[in-house]
């Protein structure tokens, strides 16, 4: 049996059949009535989330824009309707591509939520990808981060999905692990990344070398610093780089040069 | 395309997997145990885990005997998939 432990309040907007998944602490809402009836009750923990058909009308009155309750629908809602319901909830996931629904909310049912994706909106017109995390918050990731690999090639975007439980995004033959996207767009995730490291490098020379390789540059790549020099750093020989050498090193590389040990 | 570690079948039936994605956090070089919402980092230069968490102890020992067993394997499609930094890699690269 799953349990839901998040303090938020989830409304999924789906067709009866994901109903058969047969959850047994979610809550089934047919009529306004009963969403009136649920929206209104103070959160029950046993009973997180609520699914509902897509035509059933969620009472406006009964939810203010405070209220911690996010909404994903399963299947699309009209323009109209999505602008009333970004006003009612926290957050609206509408029109995306999402896990499976028993995935779904195993994911928003885990501790470490944020580090999973249960769903994202390919957008062709601005070559972009926006992803959604299990804690409902978005990232917006550019097409170019997912650059050709020797292997699966380039990254079919008419066939994106979200695959091992929010820890893998498909595009065709090509995967990417959801924490190399955390990793490169959250500083949060990437600190806290560090600290769990067992047998990593915590130098500011194993950082460089890291962000460097993430980068795909090579230790050519840092001119006017020449090769030996950089690998001096990397093998922690320089226990202070220069001033005009940290920022030679963080252009090259994007980030600002106190950001680099971050890595 | 990603690789697929082939496991005992009981543990790919208990959602168990080993892959290595067409775009992995590059350093250092590794294969990734999955299962669910939870995985696990291997790393390949020293063959052990890279994270303490989730306690590295909850990977079957199939699993585990699975990876040592592949582990040219592993490192061979490691390269295949990321020319640019291989498993088995001078520490500098001039």
């Amino acid at each position: 049996m799953r349990s839901m432990t998040m303090t938020d309040r989830l409304f999924i907007l789906g067709p009866l059949e994901a109903k058969p998944y047969g959850f047994p602490d979610g809550q089934w809402i047919r009529t306004p009535g009963e969403a009136s009836a649920t929206l209104a009750e103070a959160d029950k923990p046993e009973q997180p989330w609520r699914l509902a058909e897509p035509t059933t009308a969620l009472p406006a009155p009964v939810l203010t824009k405070n209220v911690t309750s996010h909404l994903v629908a399963l299947e699309p809602v009209a323009p109209h309707r999505l602008v009333t319901l970004q006003h009612l909830f926290k957050s609206v996931i509408a029109g995306a591509e999402l896990l499976e629904l028993p995935d779904l909310l195993d994911v928003a049912a885990s501790f470490n939520r944020r580090d999973l994706f249960i769903g994202g909106v390919v957008d062709i017109e601005d070559q972009a990808l926006i992803l959604y995390r299990g804690d409902f918050t978005s990232l917006l990731v550019p097409f170019a981060w997912f650059e050709p690999r020797p292997v699966a090639g380039s990254p079919d975007w008419s066939r994106f999905q979200v695959t091992d439980c929010g820890q893998t995004l498909r595009m065709g033959e090509y995967e990417a692990a959801a924490d190399a996207i955390l990793y490169d767009f959250d500083p949060v995730f990437r600190r806290e990344a560090k600290v769990r490291l067992l047998q990593q490098d915590y130098s500011f020379g194993g950082a460089l070398r890291r962000l460097r390789l993430q980068r795909g540059l090579r230790q050519s790549d840092f001119p006017p610093l020449s090769v030996k020099e950089v690998a001096r750093i990397e093998r922690g020989e320089v226990s202070k780089p220069h001033r005009k050498t940290m920022l030679t090193l963080a252009n090259r590389l994007g980030v600002e040069p106190n950001a680099i040990e971050e890595y | 395309m990603p690789y697929e570690l082939p496991l005992p079948s009981w543990a790919r039936a208990q959602g168990w997997k080993v892959k290595i994605r067409d775009k992995e956090r590059l350093e250092p070089p590794h294969a990734t145990v999955l299962r669910r919402t939870e995985s696990w980092r291997w790393n390949l230069r020293v063959r052990s885990f890279m994270d303490r968490w989730p306690d590295p102890r909850e990977v079957p020992a199939a699993v585990l005997e699975s990876m040592m067993d592949q582990h040219e394997t592993l490192c061979r499609e490691w390269d295949r998939m990321y020319p640019e930094n291989p498993v088995h890699a001078e520490h500098d690269d001039d």
